[in-house]
């Protein structure tokens, strides 16, 4: 992977970060109303992401996404092929890809 | 054998945007098939053009993406010629409610037994945000410059005027109900037709699942009964029923079955009327000539078939 | 004495009786065994505009082509007599209703103001008054012509005198009037008269009686008072059994041969009939066993017409659609998908005037270059152009077999003069009929239906085992959307190298064929419903010292170029004539793309008539003697 986590409670983990849906190594504090690098920032705000809150998430919402692959995740099994990885059911959207995203079909 | 939910998921990479609406459409599907258990090569998933329409690639059934708004005539043609298929329908909002109305009407006269899932996310996904059929006026989405000056059509009400046998609204992001919606919509004979509001991360920042969230409920968690079988004054008035339930938009949004009806013919059915053989031999298992490459047609058959355009020369005595 | 051929025009209001006369006139002449070709001319309107049928009878052959001027013109109104009175040979007959005497021109509102003042402006000329009776009587006068004066309402009441007339078939009753008269003309005996009534009528005993009676009595009326001047010759034709059917008919007849099993359409003139006569037959009962049944699907538009028909091939059926231009302007996006995702797909188009609305019952070869070109992107597709009835029932079938074989849309193109002419033909040769249903395939483990294996890859339907993926974006062989560029040109490749593959299987002189040698002193060339009046000016300009050939372009996509290069070229350029029903000779584009050779000299015309052996001739002559462009306009 190209950004190494250095481990810790940096808000990469953190529930309150939205992370970013292209550069997995920014997110959304909605706390703090602010960007941040996620990969090296701490915050006494910290709260881990609940697993488990998660996997509840995909049964009902029926998909997560891995930031790190860029893939969906549909089923449980598949949650085994991203233990370590960045697994989101919401993410921060910026506006740039409604200005320059060309227009398609 | 039981296929699971990622029996139906095809290798092709989702290009979707991050968090995308058709996520959880397409989760939905997945698990509706494989409860179901439908034949993969029995089962053919249709669509338009849009970020919709490239659902049927993601899927590990038959799947024909074919023009902006015609998903339905193509489904129609392949319903009839093969009646044994399971087909759905996946069409944007543009798609199916705006260049393709007047399929997304024609259709709900015939009761063709397929389902139509409409993949409601008020704009333009593929063509960056413009405006959807069903977006409000005076609505401003940030990939607008100024606020909506078209009214929107109501998908739920059209459905029922046009004479759908099953109208339902799901919401993308809860998979699980719009799962049921599904298998509800296939196992029903006729055609039947979900409104599935569905968030778009990147162009339309007024639906979002923010706004879904607190507004969405579910009609069954009120007692809303869909149920009737074709009596007329019955149907009337579910009908009536559902039409003042549709325009229900604004703090509360309901989800679930808004009608059913099962006592109407399908068009497969009337069409065994005309053609006795149509249900047991479709245009498509048709045998249409013999080993060596010869019609059924031969001149003697011919003769009788066309007896009415043969005239037999007087014979001279 | 007696004649060999006779050229007939019955004219009337649109929706009063003509169909019926024209019915009962070529079934009792093919009851004879003569060969009939009538051509309908009609507006766009449904009742009480002129309209009229011009026919050739023959003892001889089956007639390929019409011409003027006519040996009987039969008028069931006023309108009739003034529209075509020109169109009348010398000596030839006038059937007209004395009771109309009165009638003048300008009463008669259902004329065009146009062509009202056209003939006011002609027979001012003429010096005769605008009125029925005189030029019934300018026409007698000068020796131009024979006048059969008829009191109908005299003739009506005598028979109602005898009968009860049914009110609601009163229309009827006037046509028998003419039906007879022409039947005395022609000198039809009384069981071929009863025949052709007994067939328009099929088992309503009342109005047979009715109008096997009324038809007889003015039949012998005119044995009596004019003898029998057209007396015809016994037929020599050696068929025994005639179809009598319009171009609509024998298309819908060989599309139920050939296996069609779904058609859909959107009602268009002069498509629609075709369809109308397939759903007759769709439960294909033979002796009350069904041996098939076909889907013919009334869509909500021509986008869904294709559309669906697209979907239903995808099944595995043999499918069809059937429209005319606007129809097929809607169906051009879908056109393209099945050309890109290779599926097998018959069109049937009958041309009719355009553009737009244009002239939407009346004949045109206008849409050629639009047929070729239709739609974005560059795929391959057959088209075929059919010449005559029983070369249209042949392609029908042929057009089917080449769609699966080359997994492909093939545009069949026909047109109005085809589709609303009736002829008598004979039963198709079963002899030449096959089905062709292409490479299929039903197994199921890794398929991919784009399978690189030269143009034609094994095609699996929707239902079979195997499962697919079809999409109009650029695809892989699975038929997943795929960009690549390098990807792009191998499946490019494989589509277009079809043409090529096509050009190879199917024989050039099957796609042009030449009527005549190389020695002779001009070469027309034409395409569909040019075909018999081309032919037959030929041969009647041999027969006056002049030898000419006539080149049939059948298929011009893929296009036979070598071979009619060859035939062009052997002739001298100043001697080779296009003939076509549009402005701008486009089938001349299509030689001059394809071949290189450019023909500069053109005989059109695109009033929407037919092209009639008299005016094609003196076109001929004209560019033979240096015209460059001769456009023609006979026919009301
Ligand atoms: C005939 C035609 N017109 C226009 C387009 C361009 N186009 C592609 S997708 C699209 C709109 C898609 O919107 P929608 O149907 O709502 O689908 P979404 O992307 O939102 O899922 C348009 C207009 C086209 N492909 N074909
Ligand atoms: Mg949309
Ligand atoms: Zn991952």
């Amino acid at each position: 992977m190209e950004y190494v986590h250095n481990g810790g409670d940096t808000c990469i983990d953190c529930r309150y970060i939205e992370l970013h849906d292209i550069y997995r190594y920014m997110g959304y504090c909605e706390v703090k109303y602010e960007l941040m690098m996620v990969y090296r920032t701490t915050c006494n705000h910290f709260s881990p992401i609940d697993r488990g809150e998660l996997w509840e998430t995909l049964e009902t919402g029926g998909w997560l996404y891995c930031i790190d692959c860029g893939e969906v995740i549909f089923f449980t099994d598949e949650l085994k092929l991203h233990l370590d990885h960045r697994v989101r059911n919401k993410l921060f959207s910026d506006i740039i890809a409604t200005e320059e995203s060309p227009a398609a079909d | 054998m039981v296929l699971k939910p990622s029996h139906y998921k095809s290798n092709v990479w989702i290009d979707w945007c991050p968090g995308c609406g058709d996520f959880g459409i397409t989760a939905a599907m997945y698990r509706a098939f494989s409860e179901l258990n439908l034949d993969p090569a029995k089962t053919v998933v249709v669509s338009g053009i849009g970020c919709s329409g490239k659902t049927p690639h993601f899927l590990n059934v038959n799947g024909v993406h074919t023009l902006h708004g015609r998903a339905i005539p193509f489904a129609v043609g392949i319903k009839l010629a093969n009646p044994e298929l399971t087909v759905v329908v996946n069409g944007g909002d543009g798609d199916l409610l705006g260049i393709g109305s007047g399929h997304f009407v024609a259709v709900g006269r015939r009761n063709i037994d397929i389902l139509i899932i409409l993949h409601n996310n008020g704009v333009y996904g593929l063509t960056k945000g413009q405006a959807s059929p069903t977006l409000s006026k005076g609505v401003l989405t940030k990939s607008l410059s100024k606020p909506n000056i078209q009214d929107a059509v109501n998908p739920i009400a059209l459905a029922l005027a046009s004479g759908y046998t099953f109208v339902a609204r799901g919401y993308s992001m809860l998979a699980e109900h719009l799962k049921n919606l599904i298998i509800a919509g296939i196992e029903h004979r006729g055609t039947a037709f979900i409104d599935v509001l569905q968030p778009c991360v990147t162009y339309n920042d007024i639906h979002t699942v923010e706004f879904y969230r607190k507004r969405v409920y579910n009609l069954e968690d009120e007692g809303w009964s869909p149920d009737v079988k074709g009596e007329e004054q019955e149907t009337n008035k579910k009908l009536l029923a559902a039409w003042e339930k549709s325009l229900e938009w604004g703090d509360r949004i309901p989800i679930g079955i808004f009608y059913r009806n099962t006592g109407i013919s399908t068009f497969e059915d009337r069409l065994s009327e005309e053609i006795p053989i149509y249900k047991i031999s479709p245009p498509s298992k048709q045998i249409i000539s013999d080993e060596k490459g010869r019609t059924l047609i031969d001149r003697e058959i011919f003769r009788k078939i066309f007896r009415d355009y043969i005239i037999i020369r007087k014979q001279e005595r | 004495m007696s004649v060999k051929e006779a050229n007939i025009l019955l004219g009337g209001p649109q929706g009063a009786g003509l169909e019926t006369t024209a019915q009962i006139l070529t079934s009792s002449l093919a009851y004879l065994g003569y060969g009939v070709l009538a051509d309908r001319e009609y507006y766009s309107n449904i009742k009480g505009r002129h309209s009229y049928i011009h026919a050739r009878i023959s003892a001889e052959m089956i007639p390929l082509s019409l011409s003027y001027p006519v040996e009987i013109v039969g008028a069931m109104d006023s309108e009739t007599i003034f529209t075509h009175f020109e169109d009348l040979g010398d000596g030839g007959y006038l059937i007209y209703d004395s009771s109309t005497d009165n009638r003048t021109l300008s009463s008669i509102a259902s004329m065009e103001p146009i062509l009202k003042n056209r003939i006011t402006e002609r027979l001012k000329r003429l010096g005769v008054e605008a009125k029925v009776s005189s030029l019934v009587d300018y026409l007698a006068s000068n020796g131009r012509a024979e006048i059969v004066a008829l009191d109908f309402p005299s003739i009506l009441d005598t028979f109602k005198k005898r009968f009860e007339p049914e009110p609601i078939q009163a229309s009827r009753y006037v046509s028998s009037i003419l039906v007879g008269a022409v039947c005395g003309l022609l000198d039809i005996d009384e069981e071929a008269v009863k025949y052709g009534v007994s067939r328009r009528f099929m088992k309503k005993e009342k109005l047979i009686e009715h109008n096997v009676f009324l038809v007889n009595y003015v039949a012998d009326y005119i044995r009596e008072n004019y003898g029998s001047p057209y007396k015809l010759d016994n037929s020599r034709l050696s068929l025994n059994e005639m179809l009598t059917v319009m171009g609509n008919d024998v298309v819908a007849m060989a599309k139920i041969v050939g296996g069609l099993r779904y058609q859909s359409y959107y009602p268009i003139t002069p498509a629609s009939d075709e369809s109308f006569f397939i759903e007759a037959f769709e439960r294909l009962e033979v002796d009350g066993d069904s041996i098939g049944g076909i889907v013919v699907f009334q869509t909500e538009d021509e986008i869904a017409a294709i559309t669906s028909a697209i979907g239903a091939s995808l099944t595995g059926a043999r499918v069809a659609t059937a429209t005319s231009g606007p129809g097929f302007s809607l169906m051009v996006e879908g056109l393209g998908w099945a050309g890109h995702s290779e599926v097998p797909l018959v069109i049937t188009y009958y041309q009719r005037g355009g553009p737009s609305t244009g002239l939407p019952t009346r004949g045109g070869q206008s849409d050629l270059l639009f047929t070729l070109f239709a739609s974005h992107g560059e795929f391959p597709r057959i088209v075929l152009a059919s010449g005559d009835h029983i070369e249209a029932f042949y392609d029908a079938i042929e057009a089917m077999n080449y769609a699966e074989r080359y997994q492909l849309p093939v545009i069949h193109l026909l047109d109005k003069f085809l589709a609303n002419s009736f002829i008598t033909m004979g039963i198709p040769d079963f002899s030449k009929i096959y089905i062709d249903r292409g490479m299929i395939v039903e197994d199921g483990e890794d398929y991919r239906r784009y399978e690189f294996n030269g143009p034609i890859s094994p095609r699996a339907n929707l239902g079979s085992k195997a499962v697919m993926w079809y999409t109009g974006d650029e695809h892989d062989e699975y038929g997943h959307i795929t960009e690549d560029p390098e990807y792009r040109i191998k499946m490019y490749n494989k589509r277009m190298e079809k043409l090529d593959l096509i050009d190879k299987e199917i024989d050039p002189e099957k796609r042009a064929v030449l009527y005549g040698d190389f020695s002779a002193d001009y070469l027309l060339v034409g395409w569909g419903f040019v075909k018999g009046v081309a032919i037959d000016s030929i041969n009647k300009l041999r027969s006056q010292g002049l030898n000419g050939a006539y080149l049939h372009l059948k298929m011009f996509s893929p296009f036979p170029s070598s071979y009619v290069k060859s035939i062009i070229g052997s002739f001298d350029s100043d001697r080779v004539i296009l003939v076509e029903h549009n402005y701008l000779a486009q089938a001349g584009k299509i030689v001059a793309m394809n071949t290189g050779t450019i023909i500069d000299r053109m005989i059109v015309k695109y009033t929407g008539r037919p092209i009639y052996v008299n005016e094609l001739i003196i076109g001929i002559r004209k560019i033979l003697e240096g015209e460059m462009r001769v456009v023609l306009s006979y026919g009301a």
